[in-house]
């Protein structure tokens, strides 16, 4: 049996060396120093730390890496054990007549695949059989001419293997297991050396004119850079899942027909209609609809909130008197915290029939409409707008509200005359970033706009149901009879992505007017 | 107290009208738990320029915003005692601090433009106190204000572009001379360091100015200059650390002072 060291066990070995590291660390600069510790370029606990950090982040480092490496390698070597003879890749005469040479050559590959993923499959659950403590690795040497007891007992053990075992698999597979471990045990080992080697070289490097605080204030600073790109990272990952999809929807359904079709009924979510590879039916995904609710709700929901938050705003900085304002802060903020979908269900029960009590059924056939989402979203928006409002309004400095008030101006003129034109610029941006939560707002759209699954043309009427960019992403995603691969999905890949630049592009516009408005104060 | 309102009474040098303009007694400004301003007790005469001087933070401008109600603005300062303008209580509850501000003006010690045009900035006093009757009856209330600030030349292309890009020496000749052409009911005029910002020339020019002022109203300015203060005023006043330590004609302070304070500071010793 293979020696093998537990990743755990190697973590904490590293984490103890380290913290050891920082004792001796800090002691050893003591003595270097002989008492007279200002003789030294760095504190003692900046040696310690020096001393912990060259031990353990290399390490660390290379376990990382090695992982990610180590699952590569895995591949290549399954691939370049597999034989090519195995009666898993080949694919029957009676599939490949009549198929032209390149279909056949993307089948084995995808054959191919198939095996491999098959074999690491079948490793995995050895390995987990062993770990559980069922069998001893001379135990599944034994069952080796006799797969069904080793199969059975494996998925017995909650194993997950997809494919029946054969010879050359589990040869494959137990192959693959001597090669990963000697590969992990390699890694584990490197990764011990180089930990003492950082300990040593650590604790070697203290003298009194060592800069470790430079030293470690670098480690800190690759840190946060670290962490820093994973941010991006996902960004950029988020984007890139969604920007492949698109662009084959966009291929398949044309991009301009996509962007400027008037009709949206996609064929998994019209009821009763096939998706017919024989023509039967073809979907229709056209965006304009979509667009044409979304903004329209979120006009609405503007026409609300921008008035009522400004006002908010303006009284709390202006002219509310301090018990006033602990009062209504508060309120605005529990405001915020509520859920939106509990926005929803408040414009589905309470708004929309009320509205339709007040236009009649035939203004508002439904209960949900732009009305009905527009206004709730834009309460939900308050706020929102007016809490960024209050601090634009905060930051104009108060001289100016002095010059105009010197000035014998009354404070509603030193409000309207000044303090709002200076604050405009960061007003605006508040105003774009609430535009750019309304877009992208699902909950209280889902449940209030309108559920149609199939519109053509823009809707006029207010009161009127309307489907939007959100509502039909969702819709489509849950509804019923649209396989994953199907055009649908990936329309909505395309509505997403097409989202995310709508919402990013008002996000960089906000921010660029709100970045000038601070160039013009501080 | 006394002694000093007798020493006004034998002015007869330069104040034409010695009638008390503004009458401050045991005055405290606090921040909040700061006690910023402490007894302060002072008569401002008419057609007089008074100077406070004084280290920085000992009160001055705190005391300055008291006389035209501008700490209203601060949510934490609270003004205890009695402040008189024309024997009325400025801080009754019926006493308007936007018609007290029209009477009691304020140029402050950041010229601080609004986010408007240069023009804009000028025309701000005059159109909030319908000086002018039409646009045209502006455009030469602005010209007339910017040629006095001789600022007419620098700008007179621009009166469009921004406030904010003058120059702060601008930025404060403009605001003054603004001052220069008020409203009617202007009687008191409350100058926080007005020439912080300016060049020699620029200074002369203001000092001018309130010569010219002092004929019609009463000013106040706050100066860390003692030449400027001993150029300007008749009156002096003292601050130290929230306290008036001294108030006295301006020669009487600047040659032979009662407080060991007041000589200590004119003479480089506090500050
Ligand atoms: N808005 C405020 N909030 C709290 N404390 C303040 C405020 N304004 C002034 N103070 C405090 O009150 C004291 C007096 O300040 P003030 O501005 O009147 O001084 P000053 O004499 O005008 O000084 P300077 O010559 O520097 O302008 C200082 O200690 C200052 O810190
Ligand atoms: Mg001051």
């Amino acid at each position: 049996m293979p020696l093998t060291i537990s990743i755990s066990i190697i973590l904490i070995f590293i984490a103890v060396l380290a913290a050891v590291g920082f004792v001796l660390g800090r002691a050893r600069a003591l003595s270097v120093a002989k008492g007279t510790e200002s003789s030294l370029h760095s504190l003692p606990k900046q040696h310690g730390w020096h001393v912990a950090l060259s031990t353990a982040v290399p390490a660390f480092i290379l376990i990382a890496l090695w992982s990610i490496g180590s699952g590569i390698a895995s591949n290549i070597y399954t691939n370049s054990i597999i034989d090519p003879t195995a009666p898993e890749l080949q694919l029957p005469a009676s599939v490949t007549d009549g198929l032209p040479e390149a279909e056949i050559e993307v089948r084995l590959a995808a054959q191919r695949d198939l095996f491999v993923a098959s074999i690491k499959g079948l490793k995995a659950a050895i390995d987990g059989y062993i770990a559980n403590g069922n069998a001893t690795l001379a135990d599944i040497e034994r069952w080796r001419v006799d797969f069904a007891p080793l199969e059975a007992r494996l998925r017995e053990d909650g194993q997950i293997i997809a494919a029946s075992v054969s010879q050359k698999m589990l040869d494959a597979a137990l192959r693959l297991r001597s090669f990963d471990a000697a590969v992990a045990l390699t890694g584990r080992i490197a990764a011990i050396v180089l930990s003492i080697a950082g300990f040593l070289a650590g604790l070697k490097l203290i003298t009194r004119d060592f800069r470790a605080r430079i030293s470690v204030e670098r480690w800190l600073i690759a840190f946060l850079i670290f962490a820093s790109t994973i941010a991006v990272m996902t960004t950029v990952g988020i984007l890139s899942a969604i920007t492949f999809p698109t662009l084959a929807f966009f291929k398949e359904y044309g991009f301009f027909n996509f962007l400027f079709g008037m009709e949206w009924a996609p064929a998994g979510d019209v009821a009763g209609r096939p998706e017919g590879a024989d023509g039967s039916y073809i979907s229709a995904l056209g965006f304009m609809p979509l667009i044409w609710g979304t903004l329209y709700i979120a006009f609405v929901a503007l026409l609300v909130a921008v008035p009522l938050g400004l006002s908010a705003a303006i009284y709390l900085s202006e002219f509310a008197p301090s018990h006033a304002r602990a009062l209504v802060k508060p309120a605005l903020e529990i405001l915020a915290g509520i859920p939106t979908i509990v926005y929803g269900i408040f414009a589905l029960v309470t708004v929309g029939p009320f509205l339709q009590a007040v236009v009649g059924t035939t203004i508002m056939p439904n209960t949900v409409s732009v009305v009905t989402a527009g206004v709730v979203m834009g309460m939900m928006l308050v706020p929102f707008v007016s809490s960024l409002s209050d601090d634009v309004i905060n930051a104009v400095p108060q001289a100016m509200r002095d010059g105009s008030l010197g000035l014998g101006a009354t404070p509603a003129e030193t409000v309207t005359k000044v303090i709002l034109p200076a604050a405009l610029p960061g007003i605006v941006g508040a105003i774009v970033l609430a535009a750019s939560r309304a877009i992208g707002e699902t909950m209280i759209v889902v449940l209030a706009a309108g559920a149609l699954s199939s519109v053509t043309g823009l809707e006029a009427n207010p009161f009127g149901a309307v489907v939007t960019v959100t509502t039909r992403i969702v819709a489509v995603l849950l509804g019923e009879g649209s396989g994953f691969d199907s055009i649908d999905v990936l329309a909505v890949f395309a509505l997403a992505f097409t989202l995310f630049f709508v919402t990013l592009g008002l996000n960089l516009l906000a921010q660029r007017i709100v970045a000038k408005y601070r160039e013009q104060y501080d | 107290m006394e002694t000093k309102v007798n020493n006004m009474q034998i002015d007869t040098r330069i104040v034409g009208d010695d009638a008390i303009k503004i009458a401050a007694r045991d005055v405290q400004v606090y921040y909040g738990d700061t006690h910023a301003i402490k007894d302060v007790n002072v008569d401002i005469l008419d057609k007089t320029v008074t100077a406070f001087i004084g280290p920085s933070g000992c009160g001055k401008s705190t005391f300055l915003r008291c006389l035209n109600r501008m700490n209203d603005t601060i949510s934490i300062a609270r003004i205890e005692g009695d402040i008189r303008i024309d024997g009325e209580d400025i801080y009754d509850r019926r006493v308007d601090p936007v018609q007290l501000r029209a009477k009691v003006g304020m140029v402050f010690q950041k010229p601080n433009p609004f986010p408007k045009s240069i023009y804009e900035n000028v025309a701000y006093g005059p159109r909030i106190h319908g000086l002018a009757r039409s646009k045209a009856d502006l455009d030469v209330i602005v010209e007339q204000s910017l040629r006095r600030a001789a600022l007419w030349d620098e700008v007179k292309d621009r009166l469009d572009a921004p406030g904010t890009g003058l120059s702060g020496g601008q930025q404060q000749r403009a605001v003054h001379r603004a001052r220069g052409l008020q409203p009617a009911t202007l009687e008191i005029l409350l100058m926080d360091e007005p020439c912080s910002a300016l060049d020699p020339i620029a200074t002369a020019q203001v000092e001018e100015l309130i010569d010219e002022l002092r004929s019609n109203f009463s000013v106040v300015i706050v100066t860390h200059s003692m030449q400027q203060a001993a150029r300007v005023s008749q009156k002096t006043a003292f601050f130290h650390l929230g306290h008036l330590v001294e108030f006295d004609e301006t020669s009487k302070i600047f040659t032979n002072p009662e407080d060991p304070r007041t000589e200590s500071y004119i003479t480089g010793r506090i500050g």
